[in-house]
């Protein structure tokens, strides 16, 4: 296909690209979004701040940026990580100038909205981090490249590097990746709270002082303008998800974080405080996580609202809304044409652009349930938590098995019927809110399923 | 409006052609039953009225909407002229109508048949629109990047923009084998040009280098405890595939089996 020069060259790059975007596959964030900016006059690349994926892998994952390593060599040895030191895998380093180069090429066919690089530790923290800062230099000054950079802020890198990184790309990250520091302290000797929340607190300060300086002099360079982001690792260690999600909103409030990602974790080695190899990725837990982090984000909900101390983990069945929508009866139903946003917010099924599209029809019409359809809205969960013009929708059957049916994803109930499991044995206090005719123990219904899912 | 005989407009298929089509309705004060552009469909149950198209009176027309309705509701009539909905001519004549009768409350009218369907066409439209931000790709030629699509909906006019940010430095062509249209831009300026047919030359060694690259790397990616394909495929539905890099050796095999099909079919023939 080749002729033999370019065969060689190609096998070579091929073989570090697929190493190096092969350890980087874990880190969760693909995200290409938060910045703005048009075109330049002489360079290449814009940024649509909602980002852009321009493929999804086989894992149903985005692909928006390209994800590598500068290299997987690394000194460290935390046990999570594929890449420790202690584990026998093949290595391989990029040249700053060969990543930039492929970036170009990759981003003008359209394959990419930028990069993702992190590192492995080589030699120590800064120099790791100098290697990083070359290869984006490279990249924004000689082949003006003005597309999305996301860059991992390497802990324990001198704070000036990071400063100097941080002009040159538009986010950050710093994965906090375990959340506790027990689980730090078992698992990544090598790494401390202190040195992953120092440079996240450094780039926060550092956007926090770029505002302003932004506000003054227009033409200020920008610092993380896309602001940044961190990783945890679901799974792998005890934490439950109430210190998880407690975790997250402690980050969104007093870091100004973007974005939290979780990554269920998938065993990389057999380590005697790890799950042993043939465990499956917690993927239901991580998909609750997310869903409660939306709630975070966008519905205004707190993390003590969805889970505490006594109930440290969510509903398998459930999503966290939902969940919380059964266990508060006290607020619904609630009546579409006079609640508030907020309220609309907190109807299971109602999402933000469902709620948006409420109000705004609200102003010219009041509306019943067949001007909620027009409006493109799912009533199949909603139906139990609202009323039209004072109306509940007509023949809705309140028993517990057909609610808690409509209530649950598919997939889940389909989980359900495969098991043989019926919704109408034992007792559910959950449903309480709906009338007690036949009940369902939860934590059958549990068991049944976290064996399988 | 009516007095008891229908009329169909047959207009140029332009879009000032449709809005003077509108306006014509406007002035005659009378619906037309249908309004189809010329080359479409039979009509010999009804009576035929040529639309003139007139650039004035459709930016007077615009003109119009744009101030006594909202530049929403300019927005969505160029989107749903430009989309593959099915009788969208009488669609965007009924949603100005209720413009002038409504005003801006127009925008907040959703539960409004010919409103909610409007929101549905342009939704439909922006969607694929985006799609081709996500999924398109370019192959690079003796300096010009090309990219060969298959949109349902015109969505050309409406990713121009995209494409000029991102690399209007370099010359490239985008061709629309659904409509037969291709945007050219060349020396930072953009044109689009009717052309009935296109196709990418044969990827020369630097191409190949690269897609070869992206393929390695796309199918690595991918966890393999976290396979699903039924998420996949909800995010990037199939019919985006076949113009995609990543999947072109698939395709490329299913064209030649169908290749070698055809051949041993002709064989027994």
């Amino acid at each position: 296909m080749f002729d033999f020069y370019f065969g060689v060259i190609i096998t070579e790059l091929l073989e570090k690209l697929k190493i190096l975007g092969d350890s980087a596959k874990y880190d969760a964030a693909c995200t290409s979004s938060g910045s703005d900016r048009g075109g330049t006059a002489d360079g290449i690349g814009n940024a649509v701040s909602c980002g852009i994926c321009h493929s999804f892998a086989a894992d149903g994952r985005c692909i928006s940026l390209l994800k590598v390593l500068m290299t997987n060599y690394c000194i460290f040895d935390c046990k999570y990580c594929i890449n420790r030191k202690s584990n026998d895998v093949e290595r391989a380093r990029f040249e700053p100038r060969e990543l930039a180069e492929l970036v170009v090429n990759f981003y003008k066919r359209n394959y990419i909205e930028g990069l993702f690089l992190s590192s492995g530790i080589i030699k120590n923290p800064d120099y790791t981090c100098e290697q990083i800062i070359e290869a984006i230099s490279i990249l924004r000054s000689e082949y003006k490249f003005n597309g999305y950079i996301h860059a991992k802020a390497i802990p324990g890198a001198d704070p000036l590097l990071i400063e100097r990184l941080g002009f040159l790309v538009d986010r950050m990250s710093v994965n906090i990746e375990l959340p506790s520091q027990e689980s730090l302290a078992k698992l990544a000797p090598d790494k401390s709270k202190r040195n992953i929340l120092l440079p996240m607190h450094n780039i926060k300060t550092g956007i926090a002082q770029n505002h302003t300086e932004i506000v003054k002099y227009k033409a200020a360079p920008k610092f993380v303008p896309a602001g940044q982001s961190t990783q945890m690792i679901i799974g792998a260690t005890p934490d439950s998800d109430f210190q998880i999600i407690r975790l997250s909103e402690a980050l969104y409030k007093k870091f100004s974080l973007k974005r939290v990602f979780y990554s269920a974790y998938v065993p990389v080695g057999d380590e005697k405080y790890l799950p042993s190899k043939d465990t499956k990725p917690p993927l239901l837990r991580e998909h609750r996580l997310y869903q409660a982090d939306w709630l975070l984000r966008f519905y205004g909900f707190e993390a003590g609202e969805l889970l505490d101390e006594k109930h440290d983990s969510f509903n398998p069945l459930l999503d966290p809304k939902c969940n919380w929508a059964v266990d508060h009866p006290e607020f619904f139903p609630v009546e579409v044409n006079k609640a508030p946003y907020e309220m609309l917010l907190r109807v299971p099924g109602i999402g933000v652009n469902s709620a948006k599209r409420i109000m705004l029809a609200r102003k010219s019409a009041s509306l019943d349930y067949k001007d909620l359809k027009k409006l493109g809205i799912v009533l199949k969960r909603a139906q139990y938590f609202i009323t039209c013009k004072g109306k509940r929708a007509e023949g809705l059957k309140v028993t517990n098995s057909a609610v808690m049916r409509e209530l649950m994803s598919a997939s889940i109930v389909k989980k359900l019927d495969e098991s043989g499991m019926t919704l109408s044995r034992g007792k559910m206090e959950q449903l309480s809110f709906f009338d007690n005719e036949q009940n369902i123990s939860m934590e059958d219904m549990q068991k049944c399923l976290t064996g399988q899912l | 409006m009516s007095d008891g005989t229908a009329l169909i407009y047959r207009y140029d298929g332009s879009f000032d052609g449709l809005m003077s089509a509108v306006y014509e309705a406007f002035s005659d004060k009378k619906m037309p039953e249908r309004i189809i552009p010329q080359g479409d469909g039979q009509t010999f149950l009804f009576a035929e009225k040529e639309i003139f198209s007139d650039r004035a009176v459709s930016q007077k027309m615009q003109d119009y909407i744009k101030t006594k309705v909202s530049s929403l509701a300019l927005d969505n009539v160029r989107k749903c002229y430009f989309s593959n909905a099915e009788e969208k001519e009488m669609l965007i004549l009924k949603y100005i109508l209720l413009g002038v009768k409504h005003g801006k409350k127009v925008d907040t009218m959703l539960a409004d048949d010919t409103v909610g369907q409007m929101f549905f066409v342009v939704k439909n439209f922006s969607n694929e629109a985006h799609f081709y931000r996500e999924f398109l790709r370019f192959s690079e030629n003796e300096g010009v990047l090309a990219s060969v699509i298959e949109p349902k909906n015109f969505v050309l006019p409406y990713i121009v923009y995209h494409y000029e940010q991102r690399i209007g430095n370099l010359d490239f062509l985008i061709y629309d084998k659904t409509h037969k249209a291709v945007l050219i831009h060349k020396n930072h300026r953009s044109e689009i040009a009717f052309v009935e047919d296109f196709e990418l030359p044969p990827p020369d060694e630097k191409e190949r280098f690269y897609r070869e690259l992206w393929k390695g790397y796309y199918n690595i990616i991918g966890i393999k405890e976290r396979y699903n394909e039924k998420l996949r495929m909800n995010l990037m539905p199939k019919r985006y595939w076949s113009c995609l890099t990543e999947f072109e050796d698939m395709y490329d095999n299913k064209k030649r089996s169908i290749a070698e099909n055809n051949n041993k079919n002709r064989l027994i023939g």
